[in-house]
């Protein structure tokens, strides 16, 4: 959640790793589905169970003398009351539902599909249709008042709409098929509008001579007046979307019921219109002898016997169904991040000089433009006065300013203080550099690496001045208190965030992801509610290992921030605050002592000891305090620990049940196997570890 | 061997050095360590504050704040004229309006009829002020005591900015709060108490948004902040020591950090490492007195009785009252309650007889009390909120309901205590509480006086921040409202 409504425009598409690897799976699935349908299709076609099922049809079908059904159709959508039975009944292709759910309605004695204007589903099969062969389209067509959409398409509308679609809009039904939109496609519509809320058979048929004229739509069996909006058709309208039912591929949902739609590949005449307005076209395919049955013929045979035989085969289609389902829902949310972008040039906001400042006098005579301060260099040659061009202006290697202050705020974070003590201000009133050569030596090496962070960091981790010691000598003291030759390392309490990243890295739960959305960890309770807007607001706080991700993935309430955030002196971030403060409170102390996370982050950590290979308590000390402090325990902190683990394991030993409740903490499971008793004297150990002054302080 | 340094010196002789008062010394050092572990041999001393302050005597010692949070109606409360029941329904006239602009939640509207309170007004104490008799009862028989200003003004027109205005003196945010102001003025007092409490409670209304800011200490150090406390649930957060690990097994264990820690201070000599030494011990301390001081167990059935029946709900405004007054014994200098709820834009007539429910009786207990135990002499007690509502109803206008919209230009609030003019009335608005006829207050004046009181002229406590000697009241004129000044 990243604002009420969701990310606003402008906005990028993120790749979100976990969707990626979700989406390839799916994918995977989808694939295995459909190779176990295509082998399930072929092991029935060879079996007696079909051979025996056409002739029983083909004895029915001859008895009742077939529908007299015509040729030339290559699609056929009847609805049945079943999902499960949506499907192309001459191809058994099946309906995957795109968008909302498959809904049935009635007509007469059958049933139809109810499309509700957020309602789509498509279809995997081939579909033989282009811009140069003749088609017809029939069906019921039942609109909901008088809505604009498309009843059924095969069209790309992000490549200029190429394709064709069965379209109404506003009442008046047509279609369009297109090469590319508007300069090169046919678009008719009926003059007349269908009856809202009626059940109407319409027919549409096209010559294949790519001119509107060879366009025909009939409304029960009436031809209607045509309306040509676009007569420009000259290329090919094959497009690798899919055939759809209630929508184009990404637009024009429309709202109504239809029943029976049909695509035949030739032009209908008139005389044929009721034909094509009812019976069941496959009847006459097994009326027909069996030698004049096509291959085709037989494919839409093994369609309708599957379809309606066989339950195993709709569990199959329905379950690939369901999955290229999931797969597209999850297509249609990708992960978004808000960016900024300039107004067109025709929108671009002006700026005036106010009249004395006041906000509603501004001088229109005087326009202000983007431009840098005088005191500084010029915008680089060629540089537009805009957001981009103020960013080459701040990194072009003459800027005297950039590159010192970034490499000065990073020394202030890793030695406490800035060369430049006061890291907000490079001005006339700011306290000069202590060595002036090396903050501009950082500088340029700094532009000179490509402004490689990582690297200036390193870099500065690694040098003799960073690794001295902080011990203070009495000479130290005498001639530099503040240390501003650095003649010692500084020693300096870490801040907020890296105190709980810490705790979470000793303890081996950090979630090293990078990246993503932000995650709330623990926080006591009713803090938002006690200050949000009615109250209402309430902290959902998140499970699993969004718990323990770094601290900077923190979601941040800045009316409300994180208390234990807050505590060590985190910014609300409502301003911005350069330096922070530091602190040292008994608040502090009762966070690390008492916050759930750093309990839990001691119970792991004691964990981690007690499973490290060593039993002797002196060792997993030691172990602890590598983890924690990065040297040794001396003799004596072995001493004082060890009595500390003794003594509460004795306690813990005579009581069990405060065992198990000091352990209850957090929500990562514990070893079970593990010794209770033990496993919390540890988890005291390990937390006085922690919260060692020299596990939150920078030796 | 170490030479004998001041800089060494240990827990126990800075805890030999500060006797008794250490429980509520942990209160005070919650935010202010300058308190212990660096000490030079001084002793226990006020620490902080400017050297100059308190510029000149003032009457008040403390401050308690009753910051009604969302814009209280002020028509609905003191501001009422008996001629607004003859104005009941009419059209808001130009005249009154004199363009100003609505708000975008009832410029909307095609009419803006006026109305006047749906409750019986009275008038009350020696100089007769009208006081809503069915929701203030209490208050109405305190107003011998208090100053009621009526012509208070901001040009906020919104809570966020509002509220920060007047408790920060800008509409911007960054910059510090009064009581940071004042605590950074005067440093801490005495009593080793913080210098600065904020107690939050929820009316019924619809709440609008508080922000940590209001009591932030915006470019001053971070130790003048305000102290939040709950009075339900924890008072401080993360006090309580986990389940299974009880105050004694914590005090070995403290007891075993220390003796590490100070290891590690003979290592590298650094007095932080003492600091943090003494933080651990003043938590342990905290999690025995903290609580006590949240407690009312102590205070007698009277007393109780005397702030109203809400009293034994932690968290309510009338426990907060009571534990304001407890602090202020204590000697926390500025006390702040907000109660949340005020924001009547619709359904005004039952939401807000259930916010004065929640406040009248605490709130004229809480005088009275202080009056009892002559702590009013130097308490100053403020009463109000960050601006006023309309005179023409926001919505529908009906027998018996109506909403009112945000109205800066004019609105009231109260002063009693510490040199205020007991049973004073002070400023004029017109007949529709529209437009300030009379000595107007900005809420800077008004920050302006309490500071006064205090003992601080308002020009002269300042902080150099992005090159401007920054003070609470801005850089706008503020003047000391002396009229209501006895």
């Amino acid at each position: 959640m990243q604002t009420r409504n969701g990310n606003q425009a402008p906005f990028v598409e993120v790749p979100d790793e976990e969707q990626m690897k979700r989406l390839a799976e799916l994918h995977k699935q989808v694939t295995a589905s459909d190779q176990k349908i295509k082998d399930y299709r072929t092991t029935a076609a060879q079996s007696p169970e079909f051979q025996k099922w056409i002739t029983k049809k083909s004895e029915e079908a001859r008895q009742s003398g077939g529908t007299k059904q015509l040729e030339g159709l290559i699609h056929w959508f009847p609805i049945n009351a079943s999902a499960k039975d949506f499907r192309d009944e001459l191809t058994g292709s099946a309906a995957v539902a795109e968008k909302g759910k498959f809904e049935v309605s009635d007509r007469e004695t059958s049933k139809a599909l109810k499309l509700n204007g957020g309602t789509q589903f498509k279809f995997d099969t081939p579909v033989n249709v282009e811009f140069n062969l003749p088609f017809s389209l029939t069906g019921w067509i039942k609109p909901n008042g008088k809505p604009t959409g498309a009843i059924l398409s095969k069209m790309d509308d992000k490549a200029s709409f190429r394709g064709f679609d069965l379209w109404m809009e506003g009442g008046k039904i047509g279609t369009h098929i297109v090469n590319s939109w508007q300069e090169n496609a046919l678009k008719v519509v009926t003059k007349e509008t269908l009856k809202p809320d009626q059940w109407q058979h319409v027919v549409l048929t096209y010559d294949g001579k790519h001119k509107a004229s060879g366009i025909k739509i009939f409304i029960d069996g009436r031809l209607a007046t045509n309306e040509v909006q676009s007569d420009t058709l000259k290329g090919t309208i094959n497009t690798s979307q899919p055939l759809r039912i209630g929508s184009r591929s990404t637009s024009a949902n429309w709202k109504g019921e239809v029943d029976d739609l049909r695509l035949y590949s030739r032009a209908l005449r008139e005389e044929e219109l009721t034909a094509a307005a009812g019976g069941d076209p496959i009847q006459d395919i097994l009326a027909a002898p069996a030698k004049n049955r096509t291959p085709d013929d037989n494919k839409t045979l093994l369609a309708r016997y599957l379809g309606s035989q066989d339950k195993a085969f709709k569990d199959l289609v329905a379950a690939k169904a369901k999955l290229e389902k999931q797969r597209a829902d999850l297509n249609r949310k990708p992960v978004t991040s808000m960016i900024m972008q300039d107004n067109p040039p025709d929108k671009m906001r002006m700026t005036y000089v106010l009249d004395r400042g006041a906000y509603d006098s501004p001088k229109k005579e005087e326009v202000i433009r983007p431009a840098v301060p005088k005191a500084l260099p010029p915008l680089p040659e060629g540089a537009p006065a805009n957001r981009l061009g103020l960013a080459r202006w701040l990194t072009q290697p003459s800027h005297p300013l950039t590159a010192r202050v970034a490499v000065n705020r990073y020394w202030m974070m890793l030695f406490g203080e800035g060369l430049v003590r006061s890291v907000g201000d490079f001005g006339g009133q700011s306290t000069p550099p202590t060595h002036p050569g090396l903050l501009d030596w950082l500088a340029v090496d700094f532009m000179e690496s490509g402004w490689d962070v990582k690297r200036m960091l390193k870099q500065l981790v690694t040098s003799k001045t960073y690794r001295r010691s902080s011990k203070i000598e009495s000479m130290h003291r005498e001639k530099d208190s503040e240390n501003e030759l650095l003649a010692r390392a500084p020693r300096f309490r870490l801040q907020g965030e890296f105190i709980r990243d810490h705790a979470l890295a000793v303890s081996g739960l950090l979630n090293p992801m990078v990246g993503g959305p932000g995650v709330k960890p623990y926080q006591p309770a009713n803090i938002w509610n006690e200050v949000s807007l009615n109250g209402g607001l309430r902290y959902k706080q998140d499970q699993g290992d969004k718990l323990y991700r770094r601290s900077m993935y923190t979601y941040w309430k800045r009316s409300s921030p994180m208390p234990n955030m807050l505590i060590f002196d985190s910014p609300s971030r409502e301003k911005c605050v350069i330096q922070r403060q530091r602190t040292n409170t008994p608040l502090q102390a009762l966070v690390t002592l008492n916050d759930p996370q750093f309990l839990e982050a001691a119970r792991a950590f004691a964990e981690r000891l007690l499973k490290s290979g060593k039993s002797d308590p002196a060792a997993r000390i030691d172990l602890a305090y590598r983890y924690a402090t990065a040297r040794l325990a001396t003799g004596r902190e072995v001493e004082i620990l060890t009595q500390l683990y003794q003594k509460n394991l004795a306690r813990f030993q005579s009581s069990p049940e405060t065992a198990k409740e000091f352990l209850k903490v957090g929500e990562s499971p514990r070893d079970e196997s593990l010794d209770s008793s033990e496993h919390a004297a540890w988890m005291v150990v390990a937390q006085t570890i922690m919260n060692l002054d020299e596990s939150l302080t920078r030796n | 061997m170490q030479p004998f340094n001041p800089l060494l010196e240990t827990r126990r002789q800075f805890l030999l050095r500060t006797g008794n008062g250490i429980g509520a010394a942990a209160l005070s050092t919650m935010l202010n360590p300058s308190l212990i572990g660096s000490a030079m041999g001084e002793g226990m001393q006020p620490y902080g504050g400017l050297p100059n302050i308190p510029h000149f005597p003032g009457k008040a010692k403390r401050v308690i704040y009753m910051f009604m949070a969302g814009g209280p109606s002020h028509i609905d409360l003191f501001d009422y004229k008996p001629i607004q029941r003859k104005l009941h329904g009419t059209e808001l006239p130009d005249s009154v309006r004199q363009d100003q602009r609505l708000t975008g939640m009832s410029s909307g509207q095609k009419s803006f009829p006026c109305v006047a309170p749906m409750f019986e007004f009275g008038q009350y104490g020696e100089h007769q002020t009208w006081v809503n008799k069915d929701l203030l009862p209490h208050t109405a028989g305190v107003v011998d005591k208090i100053t009621i200003m009526k012509s208070l003004h901001t040009e906020a027109v919104n809570h966020d900015p509002a509220i920060t205005f007047i408790n920060t003196g800008a509409q911007q945010q960054g910059k510090p709060s009064m009581g940071a102001w004042l605590s950074y003025g005067m440093g801490s007092v005495n009593e080793n108490m913080p210098g600065y409490v904020v107690m939050i409670s929820r009316g019924r209304g619809q709440l609008q948004a508080l922000y940590d800011r209001l009591w932030g200490s915006g470019f001053l150090p971070a130790k003048h902040q305000g102290v939040k406390l709950r009075s339900a649930g924890e008072p401080v957060l993360y006090l309580k020591n986990p389940k299974g690990f009880d105050r004694e097994a914590r005090r070995g264990q403290l007891d075993s950090l220390e003796q590490l820690n100070e290891l590690n201070y003979d290592k590298f000599a650094d007095p932080e490492i003492q600091a943090r030494i003494s933080q651990y011990e003043l938590a342990f301390r905290m999690q025995s007195e903290v609580p006590g001081l949240m407690d009312i167990e102590g205070e007698p059935d009277h007393v109780k009785e005397l702030y109203g029946p809400q009293t034994d709900k932690p968290g309510s405004f009338a426990r907060n009252c009571l534990l304001a007054r407890r602090m202020a014994e204590k000697g926390v200098r500025y006390i702040q309650l907000f109660h949340r709820g005020w924001d009547q834009h619709g359904a005004l007539p039952s939401k807000i007889r259930q916010q004065c429910e929640d406040i009248d009786q605490p709130a004229a207990a809480l005088l009275k009390d202080l009056d009892q135990r002559g702590m009013l002499e130097d308490t100053l007690v403020v009463f109000g909120g960050e601006f006023g509502r309309t005179i023409y109803s926001q919505g529908k206008l009906t027998k018996d309901n109506h909403g009112r919209d945000h109205h800066g230009r004019c609105f009231s609030m109260w002063m009693a205590g510490a040199g205020v003019k007991r049973g004073f009335e002070y400023g004029k608005t017109d007949d529709h509480s529209y437009n300030i006829i009379e000595n107007p207050v900005h809420i800077r004046d008004m920050n302006a006086t309490i500071l006064h009181q205090l003992g601080i002229d308002h020009n002269k406590l300042t902080f150099k921040y992005q090159g401007l000697d920054q003070r609470l009241t801005g850089v706008e004129e503020a003047h000391v409202v002396k009229d209501i000044l006895s």
